[in-house]
């Protein structure tokens, strides 16, 4: 056998946020959201718990903003990027078609979280963040787990790269981890990986 | 829709290699749009996957400018010799795994890029089996 990123759905060249769409409740679109943003002066937050799928519902608006032509600054607060949003605060470039993008707000230190706000407000730049615990931000989307959305995204995966990884396993594995996503597709890699040894 | 395919053929059938043996092949490019294309590059690389952060290393590169895209003229296949490493192997792990591939990139207008892999097996390390 040659091995492929082909070889497993689950492997995170596929999975991880920057390379998924977002799956949205039927009646959801990336244009509702982005609508309803808009409504709401262009600020925003994604509140839901871990591995929901928030960063990939943030990359997946970011990236219809941009193709509408708006500036997207994006700021994730994980690691050595952590420093990097400061930048924004003396940024020149920053003006109304900014949108900046905080991927884990509730990381910020509130006298941070409040700067950059006003920040926000001074330059009349957009403020969209994610956060696991709601912030002082109008809502954009509450995210809950969702059986039928985890079905559809392994749907999804699966197109190209058949998996002995059935409707059943998807179910019993959204039920062991709690609907978190992220620990859902781990657990289906592992699985895949054991099927595909296994024939 | 991109009115262009890329075609990479590996000579050798089943597609392994030893470690030090020549890759060698050939790619082309047809279609519709096969006029279109502004730059080129052909690759041969490995790279990880598996459920962590990817890892990747180009072994061997070749650029083509557009001038040299014309003087070649993709539409016919254009021949490959490369001499391929003693490592990193080819290895298919439970959690992680080496994967090499020839890889063709497409630079079109408006941004636009498009990219196909050969992948091919380097070395004879065997994959993690189940106990």
């Amino acid at each position: 056998m040659i091995p492929s990123r082909h070889d497993n759905p689950f492997a995170s060249c596929w999975t991880q946020p920057k390379n998924q769409v977002y799956q949205f409740h039927a009646g959801e679109s990336v244009d509702l959201l982005i609508s309803c943003l808009e409504n709401q002066g262009w600020r925003g937050q994604v509140f839901g718990p871990h591995g929901i799928g928030k960063s990939t519902l943030l990359t997946t608006l970011a990236r219809e903003l941009s193709c509408r032509g708006y500036d997207i600054q994006p700021h994730s607060l994980r690691g050595a990027q952590c420093l990097r949003w400061r930048e924004f605060t003396t940024s020149p470039t920053v003006n109304r078609r900014t949108i900046v993008i905080v991927d884990g707000y509730e990381q910020l230190r509130p006298w941070s979280a409040w700067w950059l706000r006003i920040r926000c407000r001074w330059t009349g730049a957009g403020l969209l963040v994610t956060t696991h615990r709601p912030c002082s931000l109008p809502v954009l989307a509450c995210l809950l787990p969702d059986l039928e959305v985890v079905q559809r995204l392994v749907a999804k995966l699966s197109q190209h790269t058949p998996t002995s990884v059935t409707r059943s396993v998807v179910k019993a594995s959204y039920i062991a981890h709690r609907g978190n996503v992220r620990e859902i597709l781990f657990d289906l890699y592992d699985r895949h990986e054991r099927y595909r040894r296994e024939l | 829709m991109i009115g262009l395919n890329i075609h990479i053929r590996l000579d050798s059938d089943d597609r392994r290699y030893l470690p030090g043996e020549s890759l060698t092949g050939r790619f082309s490019v047809d279609g519709p749009e096969h006029d279109t294309v502004r730059a080129a590059e052909f690759s041969v690389l490995w790279h990880t996957t598996g459920k962590g952060e990817e890892d990747l290393a180009v072994h061997f590169f070749e650029r083509f400018s557009h001038e040299r895209i014309s003087q070649l003229d993709f539409r016919t296949p254009h021949p490959f010799e490369i001499r391929l490493p003693f490592s990193p192997q080819s290895y298919d792990g439970m959690i992680v795994k080496v994967c090499w591939c020839a890889r063709l990139r497409l630079f079109l207008p408006r941004g636009q890029e498009i990219v196909s892999e050969e992948p091919f097996r380097l070395g004879e390390t065997q994959p993690t089996l189940m106990n």
